[in-house]
């Protein structure tokens, strides 16, 4: 078991040495470019190069299931006890200004993705114009704004976990979006509204719940996003409105069996093909140099078979010194299931019927991520680049057959960098 | 019955090093307070058309939070690379702790969202500031010199005076 486990991590540090040796390329040849030039000052700080990491591992108490979050094929659990590739991640970015009004930025993440590899990904390439003192307009890659951390959602250095609490954050339906965002910035008395609004697209892979296929989500989309802030408070709304694509042959298959049964109004759950989709965010935050208090809710709305989901989180953290601990409580609800009431009985001996409810019974218990969990942290800042995590968490899966999905403790140790 | 003096040649010695240590401690912490609890201030170049600034809106163009404009150009905030400096003035201005300051801007440098202002030694930002207009820094008050004084951090726990 050991030798498996150390020929995978070796395999892993392989892949991933591989492509970020090509990035580091990249990299130092857009650094030499930038700093060599005789046009450019360095005094002027105009074009810098930075980057962020996390080196960690997790493991999960529980053989019976995957701890997974995001885009992961899998995590600790069932595939591993211990994962080093639930956290892990590694990114480059390269920012450059042009006058005071225009900057151009590039960042690339690698990590765990669906393809069960660090292909580094490109998650920001856009050009930032600031026409007046409170407006921005970007044009490009940008990261989706909906919850307090997705924008920086790979950046676990800046985030006071050791990862987005997964029963909110899984619910986005895009990530890495490329499109257009007006932003501005309006004073309310003693508070500062910020407001975002954009369309975009946006695609990502992830796997199909109960099976080894990888499906592309692809998204069309407008959003409107607005941050209030005071001295330490600072509230969140942001509600996302377009049509979702998600069609791996699995689900596909299992829509046309439906229609051929003359089942189509149930075929219509499956076949996920530009399914009308909103998703509400709701956040505060509370932080001064001693406290945190943080909580977010969400909700999502699919013209699917998995039609709604709702997450919500509870943080409160406290500072001693250097030190932060933390604890969480999050939750995640769905109404999957009421999908499973209006399937049809149909007679035992129609043998195709029965297959195509068992099939229906299947995506969707794979579908039900419901579940609470309760999480205890902390975290130590080792010097001014670096934060030592170490999280607890409880995680109790709801709405399944307690043999099905047992509770489970994961446990994880994450050092969070930047440079 | 032989009765030792209270003070000895060589305990004489002892105290008198034993107190030089102590005064030079004394000192040490002295020195210390006296440079956390220095005054700051918020200083551009005499020319610039700009005669005083709030707190908020310090706090706002250091943070990158929102432009200053005068006369159609942007005021240029200049960082120093000075901790304890540095330290004192979000602390005042913003109520952040330097850990929280850094995060602050990790979290809208890697969102693409903003870039922090030039950080510098104080001489060099001193030296950038009379040397350009439309750029502000901020230096304890007794080295404001000739600058033009936009806003004074008071080290106390009072508000804030601004310079108008």
């Amino acid at each position: 078991m050991f030798t498996n486990q150390r020929s995978e991590d070796f395999l892993w540090l392989r892949t991933r040495m591989r492509r970020p040796k090509l990035l580091f390329r990249i990299a130092w040849s857009i650094w030499f470019f930038v700093f060599q030039s005789p046009a450019s000052g360095i005094e002027e700080q105009d074009f810098a190069l930075r980057g962020f990491g996390t080196l960690g591992a997790a493991c999960f108490s529980t053989g019976k299931w995957d701890f997974l979050r995001d885009e992961r094929p899998d995590g600790p659990g069932r595939s591993k006890h211990c994962d080093s590739k639930l956290d892990s991640n590694f990114g480059l970015q390269f920012d450059g200004a042009f006058g005071e009004s225009l900057t151009l930025t590039f960042q690339a993440v690698g990590y765990h993705g669906a393809d069960d590899r660090f292909t580094p990904e490109l998650t920001l390439a856009h050009l930032r114009w600031i026409p007046s003192t409170r407006t921005t307009i970007r044009v490009g890659r940008m990261q989706n704004p909906m919850f307090f951390a997705s924008e920086y959602r790979n950046v676990l250095y800046v985030q006071p976990w050791v990862r987005p609490p997964t029963e909110l954050y899984n619910l986005a339906t895009a990530y890495s979006t490329d499109g257009a965002a007006f932003s501005t910035s309006l004073p309310l008395k003693d508070w500062r509204l910020d407001l975002e609004m954009g369309v975009g697209k946006s695609q990502f892979n992830v796997v199909l719940s109960g099976s080894q296929e990888i499906g592309a989500v692809k998204s069309d989309f407008a959003y409107l996003g607005a941050l209030l802030e005071r001295d330490h408070w600072a509230l969140k709304a942001g509600l996302l409105n377009g049509r979702v694509t998600y069609a791996p042959s699995a689900l596909n298959l299992l829509g046309l069996q439906l229609v051929s049964l003359g089942l189509h109004e149930l075929a219509e759950d499956f076949v996920f093909d530009h399914k009308r989709a909103m998703l509400l965010g709701l956040g505060i935050k509370y932080e001064t140099d001693l406290w945190l208090f943080q909580g977010e809710y969400a909700y999502r709305l699919i013209d699917a078979f998995n039609r709604k989901q709702q997450g919500a989180y509870l943080l409160a953290g406290r500072r001693f010194g250097n030190w932060m601990i933390y604890g969480i409580l999050a939750g995640a609800w769905s109404g999957t299931r009421d999908l499973l009431h209006r399937l049809p009985s149909g007679s035992e001996s129609d043998a195709s019927l029965q297959a195509a409810i068992a099939g229906v019974e299947s995506t969707v218990n794979a579908a039900i991520e419901d579940r609470i969990s309760l999480s205890a942290g902390i975290a130590r800042p080792l010097g001014s680049l670096a934060i030592l995590k170490f999280q607890v968490d409880y995680v109790r899966p709801r709405n399944r057959p307690e043999d099905a999905l047992p509770s489970g403790i994961l446990t994880t140790l994450n050092l969070d960098f930047i440079f | 019955m032989k009765f030792r003096p209270f003070l000895s040649a060589d305990s004489s010695a002892g105290a008198m090093r034993a107190a030089s240590l102590w005064t030079t401690l004394l000192l040490l912490f002295l020195s210390a307070w006296a440079k956390s609890g220095t005054d700051l201030a918020v200083v551009t170049r005499k020319d610039t058309p700009i005669h005083g600034l709030t707190r908020q809106q310090v706090a706002d163009l250091f943070l990158g939070r929102q432009r200053v404009s005068v006369q159609g150009q942007p005021l240029v905030p200049i960082d120093l690379s000075d901790p304890a400096l540095r330290q004192d003035f979000y602390e005042r201005v913003a109520e952040m702790s330097a850990i929280r300051v850094n995060a602050y801007w990790a979290r809208l440098v890697f969102s693409g969202k903003g870039r922090p202002p030039h950080k510098v030694p104080l001489d060099q930002a001193t030296m950038q500031v009379r040397s350009r207009p439309n750029t502000i820094t901020y230096l304890p008050l007794e080295q404001a010199g000739d600058l033009k004084i936009l806003l004074i951090l008071p080290a106390s726990e009072r508000p804030p005076e601004g310079v108008h």
